[in-house]
């Protein structure tokens, strides 16, 4: 089963160039983490400020460009986990932020065509 | 007693190793992985000294080949190279550049660039080295 994790922004995260060497470990988990097999994609996002939200009502649409003031709204980076049970999920997820030195994440499990088989 | 004009110097004798500086910082790297860098403390850094005094800069950081490797840089090199919490499980060690002899950052240069090298490359430079003494 897939899960997709969604590490909370911040502050922090919205302007955040990592030291060289953290920077190195991340890279080195990452690459190890996708040669075992569960992380299937991961990537950080920018700042905020250079995102947009676009929405549609009834054919309308507009589109707000940023940087989104409400901190709650600010995603820093996301995974792709392809793992054994949603135990093993939270395991990685644990893994991580203890790496980065602490964080949130928020973790859904993600639909998969079997989910609709009948 | 070396300064950041002897590490460039240095690290341009190296193949295809590039200088950047990054936060007001300067790093350098081979094929893209950053292999030594200007190491300044952060706050959290220096409080994690304590009551003692952080090592007076500038100070370089290097990649070593591994962890068992960084043990034996750290047990047997002078004072000059040792390391900090923030880098604890990870294969790289800081050096003191004020108190580092010439030769010992030439070589540890040289190690932190095979430890980032590609394996083609560094096979490549292995021989030239080779041929050369």
């Amino acid at each position: 089963m897939r899960f997709m994790g969604l590490l909370k922004g911040n502050q922090h995260t919205e302007n955040f160039t990592p030291n060289p060497e953290d920077f190195a470990r991340m890279g080195e988990y990452v690459a190890q983490a996708m040669k075992a097999g569960w992380l299937v994609a991961t990537d950080g996002l920018q700042s905020s400020s250079k995102a947009s939200t676009i929405r549609v009502a009834d054919g309308k649409g507009t589109i707000t460009d940023g940087p989104f003031t409400e901190t709650k709204e600010l995603i820093a980076s996301y995974a792709i986990l392809q793992v054994g049970s949603k135990q093993e999920a939270i395991e990685r997820t644990t893994e991580f932020l203890n790496l980065i030195g602490g964080g949130e994440i928020d973790l859904y499990q993600m639909y998969d065509p079997s989910d609709f088989e009948s | 007693m070396a300064t950041l004009e002897d590490v460039a110097r240095l690290a341009k004798d190296l193949p295809e190793a590039a200088e950047a500086e990054r936060r007001g910082s300067l790093t350098w790297a081979i094929a893209g992985k950053v292999f030594a860098w200007e190491r300044p403390f952060s706050k959290a850094d220096v409080k994690r000294f304590g009551a003692t005094a952080p090592p007076e800069g500038p100070i370089l950081a290097v990649r070593v080949a591994d962890l068992a490797e960084k043990e034996a840089v750290l047990a047997t090199s002078s004072n000059a190279f040792f390391t900090i919490p923030h880098f604890d499980g990870f294969s790289a060690v800081l050096i003191q550049l004020k108190t580092v002899t010439q030769e010992a950052l030439r070589d540890a240069l040289v190690d932190a660039w095979f430890a980032c090298a590609p394996p083609k490359l560094a096979d490549a430079y292995l021989g030239t080295l080779r041929t050369r003494q």
